[in-house]
């Protein structure tokens, strides 16, 4: 473990920390981060996790973190490191619980001013008739064997897209094409299958979300003319993850890959962390499990937004075409991707690991869709439920200096106890129709627990990215409908 | 006054609990009826079926994550919540238990939290002053 008071910060400017090597690290850290964000990430100890991660063999580069660090199990919230396939490790704490967690923003032809708060509310309440959410409801209409869940596992988005769920047309639109080539189902365990079964095509409980929003500032009209965005357009976020699967394949290799560290002779700073060599059995078990893993969450969120346009449909009395209701990207933002980039001159394929980050590919390159290739790959940045998300762009910075990354979202400033008791006595639901934004959860509970205040207004968390040019902003979406599973 | 079952712990992102025993055996109890009183409450929980478990580890912090991991996984797989439990603690970490509880039932069981994973951060199984205190964190 790294010796905690021997940590120091040194800014490099105003948006970019150094962790200088100490101890046990292997490498610099690197935070990106307002100052006014530093006494928050030095109270919840995810510099001391920033500094773990830079221990763990083969790494390549700093071990980053993105200005919505905070706490997590093994690697922090907004952490990104890459490791040589040579003699580096991969690590489900890099990665998290709800592997390829994920958000995918649907745009339509819709002026939002068309539509009043009573309408909202009406859609919002028709899409809940629709999306399962909560604990333990699934649609009556969708049922999944054993061997069908298998091609799920192989084929992720294209398998949702093969049975109906969707165009062909979306695959194009979603990071990896909405399937892990190298996935292998053998490595998911029964009871993970046990308990993704049930599971897909549910939208789950906690932060995840289907949410009606408006675009309420452009501030690349270029870029926004090529994803397809304009000023005051209705769209649809989706964040949803592989649910059960996911978490239970986490939970079976972090038992598995304990055993390997010790048998890898790897120094564990934290039991989160522990890992294998990317190319040793386990690690590509590993990667194949959460291959297959990502796939599940691929075709999850395939699937809901296909109740999405069909909700639509019968709400509006016309087509998806008609209503112009298209899938703009689909990103992960729980991941650990076999990438090459170039480092220090030279072409390397990199293990990297982005947990609670999201690629941000630049202009040109080969993995961002055609259709925005000259512009570069969107990045989408939900927020709090109460305030805004925002859609931005990839740029060739972070390609230099972050292997394509950058942050996903606001990050918790209030645990969910506290939350709770600050909470007592007011009506969540009310402040925020006064707001103009409709709500509706599967259970109070998670709705007191998703308050606006008890996340980090994802406003600060953007200009950082921004400003350190690792992405750039494109448009601020408001909320204006929200169903919390 | 009768010590509470267990204290919740504050956690930024997630929760957690510690619980407190005499044994062995009586900590692991405690630890599931916290982990389904705070799920659902224990008060609205009925005995009308059980399960039986068993789990191996290598550690007693691993034994007490991988225990709470299987009732997550009835939990998540048949909807099965407990409410009373019968178990025997090998302290070369192998736990047999049965659970005495019935399966969710939407109209009276109103789910609060519902956990992804038991995790092994911070997990730990101690004795100290003639009692065992044992901690978990859920991610939610």
């Amino acid at each position: 473990m790294v010796a905690k008071d021997r940590l120091t910060l040194e800014r490099i400017d105003g948006w970019r920390w150094k962790i200088p090597r100490t101890g046990a690290m292997r490498t610099d850290g690197m935070i990106y981060a307002g100052e006014k964000m530093l006494d928050a990430i030095r109270q919840d100890q995810a510099m001391d996790q920033v500094a773990n991660v830079a221990c763990l063999p083969g790494i390549v580069g700093y071990s980053m973190a993105m200005p919505d660090i905070h706490w997590g199990y093994g690697f922090p919230i907004g952490g990104v490191a890459a490791f040589s396939m040579d003699d580096g490790i991969v690590s489900p704490g890099g990665v998290g619980y709800d592997i390829n967690c994920g958000v995918r923003l649907m745009t339509t032809h819709l002026r939002a001013r068309e539509l009043g708060l009573e309408k909202i509310r009406d859609l919002v309440t028709a899409l809940f008739r629709n999306i399962p959410s909560g604990v333990g409801s699934s649609r009556k209409d969708f049922k999944l064997t054993e061997a069908e869940l298998d091609k799920v596992l192989l084929k992720g988005a294209q398998w949702a897209v093969s049975k109906g769920f969707g165009d062909a047309s979306d695959l194009e639109r979603i990071e990896e094409g909405g399937c892990i080539p190298w996935a292998d189902p053998k490595e998911v365990s029964a009871k993970a299958r046990d308990r993704g079964r049930s599971q897909l095509g549910t939208l789950g409980s906690g932060n995840h979300f289907v949410e009606i929003g408006v675009v309420e500032e452009i501030y690349d009209s270029a870029t926004a003319e090529v994803f397809g965005l304009f000023q005051g357009q209705l769209t649809v976020f989706v964040h949803t993850g592989s649910r059960g699967l996911g978490h239970q394949v986490c939970d079976d290799f972090i038992r598995i890959l304990l055993k390997s560290s010790q048998k890898y002779g790897i120094d564990l700073p934290d039991k989160q962390l522990c890992c294998a060599p990317v190319s040793s059995p386990e690690g590509r078990s590993y990667l194949g499990a959460m291959g297959a893993a990502a796939n599940f969450a691929f075709a999850n969120r395939q699937m809901i937004s296909h109740w999405v346009r069909e909700t639509f449909e019968e709400f509006f009395g016309t087509s998806s075409d008609r209503l112009g209701l298209s899938l703009l990207y689909d990103v992960c933002h729980n991941m650990a991707k076999i990438e090459e980039h170039a480092w220090q001159g030279e072409r390397r394929k990199l293990c990297v690991h982005r947990k609670g980050a999201t690629r941000a590919f630049a202009a040109g390159h080969e993995a961002v869709p055609a259709v925005y290739r000259s512009v570069g790959q969107p990045v989408l940045i939900p927020g709090d439920m109460g305030r805004y998300s925002y859609v931005l762009v990839g740029t060739q910075r972070a390609m230099e200096e972050t292997f394509g990354s950058t942050c996903h979202g606001a990050g918790r400033v209030l645990s969910r106890h506290q939350a709770v008791k600050s909470a007592r006595g007011r009506s969540v639901v009310k402040e925020m129709e006064e707001r103009g934004i409709f709500v509706m959860g599967a259970s109070k509970a998670t709705l007191v627990e998703e308050m606006p205040e008890a996340y980090k207004d994802v406003s600060d968390v953007v200009e950082v990215v921004a400003r350190a040019g690792i992405s750039r902003p494109v448009a601020r979406l408001r909320p204006l409908g929200v169903m919390k599973g | 006054m009768e010590r509470a079952l267990y204290e919740i712990v504050d956690h930024t992102a997630d929760v957690g609990i510690r619980v407190q025993g005499r044994d062995l055996a009586e900590v692991f109890e405690r630890a599931a009826l916290a982990f389904y009183d705070l799920m659902v409450g224990l008060d609205a929980v009925e005995i009308r079926q059980s399960r039986e478990v068993c789990v191996e580890a290598q550690a007693l912090d691993e034994l007490l994550v991988q225990w709470l991991s299987e009732l997550l996984y009835l939990f998540d797989v048949q909807g099965f919540l407990g409410k009373a439990v019968q178990i025997a603690v090998n302290p070369s970490w192998r736990l047999t238990a049965t659970v005495h509880g019935e399966p969710l039932d939407p109209d009276r069981h109103r789910v609060g939290l519902v956990y992804k994973a038991v995790t092994y951060h911070a997990a730990s199984v101690k004795f100290t002053d003639g009692l065992w205190t044992a901690q978990v964190i859920f991610d939610i």
